[in-house]
């Protein structure tokens, strides 16, 4: 049996990985909105994903404003669907 | 939401949620297929008016003058469009990154054919007709951008800029080819027609195929 991406295998990363797979790109506030988690813990979990490889963070200045765009990448988006196969057949075996 | 570890049933449960909860901005074609189609109908129309009465200025007319009509209209239906998609000001969709692409090349297609009659009304022989098509598609053009400020997109990329020299150049080449002007409209239109094919039709059909296979996916999971 795969074994599940350890990287992927937490709460925040794995919602993270779920809006991006869907969507071009989303910024901070988006996805901070979406799954609700503090701004802290979002960064954190965004800089773990992005050392992986698995998003691409763009950091730029909206008038005074800094903005942080994401997407996700296609190292990210193979180990997206790893996981989801991976976990398919988990559930198919319980 | 915290950064905890969880089980597999927990890992589903996220993902489906994630997914509803991003649902309207999954990539849907059906706009592209609408646009498609009717602009293909319109070029059609054109053509065949062309064929029939062998009147080049009334078919030009006829066919430029809708096509701004069109893109105005066309423009504010996407704008209408993008709020029932549900998009988020945070969040750009696959369906605006395509949108952006076309109107990038559309409009980067049309200044680049203005430049060519710019260059033709100083140096070729004068022609009025030349003149009215550099009022016209500076009218486009302006459509062009004012429909990618609303979808404020800002990025041109390489590909886009060589989507529309490649079919500008096709549209050069079918206006000039011909020494007789109303076979020169019609070349201008069949190319006009295989533009729309490849941007809007193969687009749509393609985003639609992977709209329905994400959703089978989602269905399965």
């Amino acid at each position: 049996m795969t074994e599940l991406d350890p990287l992927l295998h937490s709460q925040l990363r794995l919602a993270i990985m779920s809006i991006l797979v869907n969507v071009d790109e989303a910024d901070f506030v988006y996805l901070k909105q979406k799954t609700e988690a503090t701004a802290g813990n979002l960064s954190i979990q965004l800089d773990k994903l992005s050392a992986a490889n698995y998003i691409a963070v763009n950091k730029s200045q909206e008038g005074s404003r800094p903005r942080t765009i994401c997407h996700i990448t296609e190292e990210g988006r193979s180990a997206m669907s790893q996981y989801v196969e991976a976990l398919r057949s988990y559930l198919t075996g319980l | 939401m915290e950064e905890k570890n969880i089980n597999e049933q927990e890992s589903l449960q996220i993902i489906q949620q994630m997914l509803v909860q991003t649902r309207n901005n999954v990539v849907k074609g059906k706009i592209f297929l609408w646009v498609g189609y009717s602009l293909a109908l319109l070029f059609a129309v054109s053509l065949a008016c062309l064929l029939i009465w062998r009147n080049q200025p009334m078919s030009f007319n006829i066919i430029w003058w809708l096509l701004f009509t069109y893109a105005v209209v066309i423009g504010f239906c996407f704008r209408v469009g993008k709020l029932s998609f549900g998009s988020h000001d945070g969040v750009k969709t696959y369906i605006e990154k395509t949108l952006h692409t076309i109107w990038t090349s559309v409009y980067a297609m049309f200044l680049i054919l203005i430049l060519t009659m710019g260059v033709d009304i100083l140096y070729g022989d004068y022609d009025t007709l030349y003149l009215n098509m550099l009022v016209v598609n500076c009218c486009v053009v302006m459509a062009g951008i004012a429909t990618s400020i609303i979808f404020k997109s800002k990025h041109v990329n390489v590909s886009t800029f060589l989507t529309g020299i490649f079919f500008s150049q096709l549209l050069n080449f079918g206006t000039f080819a011909t020494r007789t002007p109303w076979r020169n409209m019609c070349s201008v239109l069949v190319v006009g027609l295989l533009i729309i094919i490849v941007v809007f039709i193969i687009q749509g059909h393609k985003l639609n195929r992977v709209a329905k296979r994400e959703m089978e996916e989602q269905n399965k999971a």
